[in-house]
């Protein structure tokens, strides 16, 4: 026998296991690989997902048009406009008091020219009025909310003046738990503080009914100083559990307390854990050398992973030459991932 | 002229030894009068492990080329008719007992005896002869020159030459060296005990085993393993799916490449 | 996906590699002492294996001699007034490192306690090395430092700094290519390319992809030496074409032997048409072919 003839029988070999492989590949569809995902088409927009919300959106139309035409409205007496100021004055809903607080707290923004200290020119004293306290309390509120929706623009950039020791705090992330982060956690229990100061404020008349030594003047100031005192509080014993050696917690124990509290779902390896850091940028599998070089579709280590498509090639070409860490924003390790599924399939752990 | 005496060993008597490296090399002749030292037009067979035919040799260097171990040397031989330079088996501890000088010899003039099968069938007429002077002087001009470049192979190493000259002036202790070679000298001796060889025997890859790691192409002196595309799973990179494959009119047996594959996925079968 | 079956495999190594094994198996339990007390200790790691393994893959021709990058630093830490101890492969082991990559942590875990052991023994303070991996290895997961307080150097840290001066027997366009191991592993790009500047009729230039982006020589444990990994080493050599070097250097013996055997192959089939006309050599041949000069 020689090559040539060795050949041939290969192809003929071949030929004969592709088609093998087809047919089995279309018994047992679940086998399907990363390549094929291509092909595997979802369901058309029109006509199933449109004749699908129609219908939902024509039962529910159906339901309202029900409700509106058979149940009378409850509305009950209509508001005499000649009876005197209720007292104690209506109260807006328990969610909203807070909104109600700020309009109540807020006073009038005015700037007094004293003009009648100037002698001998006789002339008045003038008052600006640069915001009125409806105006001023109606924008704290935007404030407070504007603040909230700000609050991911100015965490890292505060974040970074406040613990100066984590300079990639852009990379990493900042702490999670109040223990590892005490200025934040005080800042969070001033607002929630404040936010129930305001509350009680508001209804200050409604307290001056049945306690009339806790009168407005008090209320303000424990509005002013009470949020103050609970984030000093608050700061004071969270850096002190901190100096006593509660410690930031690395990957391993934030696995753990993760491990702990799944009990149903599939058990997850410590460095796919890692991996969940990973917000698919796709930064690694551009710079990775050996994708670059088998090409778009044959071989793609890094995307392969999160498909779980590890089992064979994808693990065992990886060159582990770290690129796909220097680039990474996350500073994920994925060839620490790679190192630890070669252990475990050399030792003969089931995937 | 004719091939080297399969049974020189039996058939032929010790004239005489030449310096080695290491050990002393064994020179074999028909009788006394057919060996007349280096000079001469005669000088029978040199080496035991590896018997080089010098009547023969016509010094084309492929020995030289083929040898993994470097077992090689030139010597010169001035006033032979062959050729005025012979490879010697300056070396011959080193041999691994590959074959593959062997079979590269154009003129059929080196046999290779496996270690372990000297000293069962030899003679014990040995006709030690002094060494004329005369000859002696002759051979104290025989230098050993080494040439491990080949003669097909050019490349660049202008600073490596630097830098080895460099190293050279000054003794400078080693690091391990002796320990490597006498472990890899005793695997492949084992693989040697373990497994048939020979001219009867051909290698043969287990596809199941074989992950087409190339490891046995790389170790074969003869071209005589190629790495087949087998496209086994759609999945898997084309390079997963190649196998070995072994052409058996180059295959001489030699065993490398069951010694070099990390599966044991060659086994020696006797041919048919 | 749960598979039906366990999945394992073995795992494709060269030969020396299945020595290692072997001799990290082999118990050894005497004791070891040094002749005096040093403050340094050079491991050289397994070149000496490498040397044996490329005789037999006739992938070299000869011309590949990885222990004189040993004998090399030898030399260069002498002339750098440092009296080195020689760690070396007839009482220590290999450092493991390809035998934690490829994933058999059994063998690692022989290697390492053998190794900490004789480490201890010795008595050093400070361990220096002419191989990337075995600077990665001591320094992360033998953790030297912080175990038995030993200092981990690559040997450019140790030669940079203390005043050598080295002179080119002619002017020479360089490149250094960064191995993995050491440069984006441990961070070290300056101390080789400190070096190169002190050699005096060198230039050195930047390759395309350099420091942290420098590409890998593709074979970085010795797993597999297949088409994609020669392709990420071409693209590599490429750009030594493209700078318009004389000499390509590494700070590993494994890009050494990778690259070397590539521009062996690629000499041997000359028809396929790659053909790259510098030499590759390890940064310590270079500094000692430099010495010449000097003395």
């Amino acid at each position: 026998m020689n090559e040539d003839d060795a050949v041939e029988m290969i192809y003929e070999h071949q030929e004969e296991q592709q088609s093998l492989d087809t047919i089995n590949k279309l018994e047992h569809r679940e086998e399907h690989s990363v390549l094929e995902a291509d092909m595997v088409k979802g369901e058309p927009l029109y006509p199933h997902e449109v004749t699908r919300d129609s219908v939902l959106s024509l039962y529910i139309i159906a339901l309202f048009f029900y409700l509106s035409a058979f149940i009378p409205p409850p509305l009950h007496e209509a508001a005499d406009p000649t009876a005197g100021t209720a007292f104690p004055p209506p109260l807006p809903d328990w969610y909203l008091l807070w909104a109600f607080g700020c309009l109540k707290v807020a006073w009038d923004i005015q700037i007094l020219i004293p003009l009648s200290s100037i002698p001998f020119l006789g002339l008045n004293d003038i008052h600006l009025f640069l915001m009125t306290a409806k105006v001023w309390g109606t924008l704290v509120q935007g404030m407070i909310i504007g603040l909230v929706v700000a609050v991911p623009f100015l965490d890292r950039a505060i974040g970074a003046l406040i613990d100066p020791q984590y300079g990639d705090v852009i990379n990493r992330g900042h702490e999670r738990r109040p223990i590892e982060d005490p200025v934040r956690a005080a800042i969070g229990v001033y607002g929630i503080a404040l936010v129930i100061m305001l509350s009680v404020f508001s209804v200050n008349a409604n307290i001056a009914m049945y306690y009339p030594q806790v009168n407005t003047d008090v209320l303000s100031q424990l509005t002013l100083w009470g949020p103050i005192g609970c984030a000093l509080i608050t700061y004071i014993f969270l850096d002190r559990r901190r100096s006593e050696g509660a410690k930031p917690l690395t990957d391993e124990e934030r696995f753990d307390l993760y491990t702990d509290g799944i009990t149903d779902r599939r058990m997850q390896r410590i460095y796919e854990f890692k991996l969940n850091r990973c917000y698919q940028c796709g930064l690694c599998d551009d710079i990775c050398p050996v994708r670059d070089m088998e090409g778009e579709n044959e071989l793609n280590i890094i995307f392969n992973t999160f498909q779980n498509e590890h089992d064979g090639v994808a693990m065992w070409s990886c060159i582990t030459c770290g690129m796909c860490t220097a680039v990474c924003p996350q500073n994920i390790e994925y060839i620490d991932y790679v190192l630890e599924q070669r252990a475990l399939t050399t030792m003969g752990v089931s995937l | 002229m004719a091939e080297i005496d399969k049974n020189f060993m039996t058939t032929y008597a010790k004239v005489a030894t030449h310096d080695g490296d290491d050990e002393p090399i064994q020179i074999w002749a028909k009788d006394a009068d057919s060996y007349g030292g280096v000079g001469t037009d005669k000088l029978g067979i040199w080496g035991s492990v590896v018997g080089v035919d010098f009547d023969i040799c016509v010094a084309d260097g492929a020995c030289v080329d083929a040898c993994p171990v470097d077992v090689f040397d030139w010597i010169d031989t001035p006033n032979h008719p062959a050729s005025d330079k012979k490879a010697i088996g300056a070396r011959e501890p080193d041999c691994i007992v590959c074959r593959a000088c062997e079979e590269v010899c154009p003129v059929d003039a080196i046999l290779i005896t496996d270690p372990a099968d000297i000293g069962s069938g030899t003679t014990d007429t040995v006709i030690e002869k002094e060494e004329k002077p005369a000859e002696a002087v002759v051979e104290n001009q025989t230098k050993v020159v080494s040439e491990a470049t080949s003669l097909f192979f050019k490349k660049p190493n202008k600073w490596l030459t630097t830098a080895k000259n460099v190293l050279a002036k000054e003794e400078l202790p080693t690091t391990g060296i002796e320990k490597a070679k006498s472990m890899f000298k005793n695997l492949r001796k084992m693989t040697l005990d373990a497994l048939p060889r020979g001219k009867n025997y051909i290698a043969l890859v287990d596809n199941e085993k074989c992950i087409g790691c190339t490891q046995c192409v790389y170790f074969c002196n003869f071209a005589s393993i190629d790495m087949i595309s087998w496209d086994l799973k759609a999945r898997t990179s084309q390079f997963e799916s190649k196998k070995a494959l072994i052409l058996d009119d180059t295959c001489t047996g030699c065993t490398l490449c069951a010694f070099a594959c990390p599966v044991e996925a060659i086994t020696m079968e006797a041919r048919v | 996906m749960n598979r039906t079956k366990p999945y394992s495999r073995t795992i494709p190594h060269p030969l020396f590699e299945r020595l290692i094994v072997e001799d990290a198996m082999n118990e050894e339990k005497e004791s070891w002492k040094p002749e005096r007390p040093h403050e340094y200790g050079y491991f050289p790691g397994c070149v000496d294996f490498m040397d044996v393994e490329v005789k037999f893959t006739h992938l070299n021709k000869g011309d590949a001699d990885h222990a004189s990058i040993a004998a090399a630093s030898i030399k260069l830490l002498n002339y750098a007034d440092i009296d080195p101890l020689i760690l070396d492969m007839n009482i220590f082991k290999c450092s493991g490192h390809d035998q934690l990559w490829q994933g058999q942590l059994e063998v690692f875990d022989a290697l390492k306690e053998h190794n900490m052991r004789r480490l201890k023994e010795s008595g050093i303070k400070i361990i220096t090395c002419s191989c990337a991996e075995c600077y990665r290895t001591f320094a992360v997961d033998y953790d030297l430092p912080g175990t038995l307080g030993i200092k981990v150097e690559h040997i450019t840290q140790t030669l940079q700094g203390r005043g050598l001066k080295f002179k080119a027997p002619e002017g020479v366009t360089v490149a250094y290519h960064d191995p993995c191991r050491l440069g984006r592993m441990m961070g070290e790009y300056e101390a080789p390319r400190d070096l190169i500047q002190l050699v005096d009729g060198a230039t050195m230039v930047e390759l395309e992809n350099n420091k942290e982006r420098a590409l890998c020589c593709g074979v970085s444990s010795m797993m597999y030496c297949n088409d994609a990994t020669k392709a990420v080493r071409r693209k590599r050599l490429d750009q030594g074409t493209d700078a318009g070097i004389d000499l390509m250097l590494g700070g590993c013996p494994k890009c050494y032997m990778h690259m070397q055997c590539m521009l062996n192959e690629e000499r041997m089939n000359p028809d396929e048409g790659h053909h790259h006309d510098y030499e590759m050599m390890d940064l310590m041949q270079f500094l000692v072919a430099c010495l010449e000069e000097e003395n």
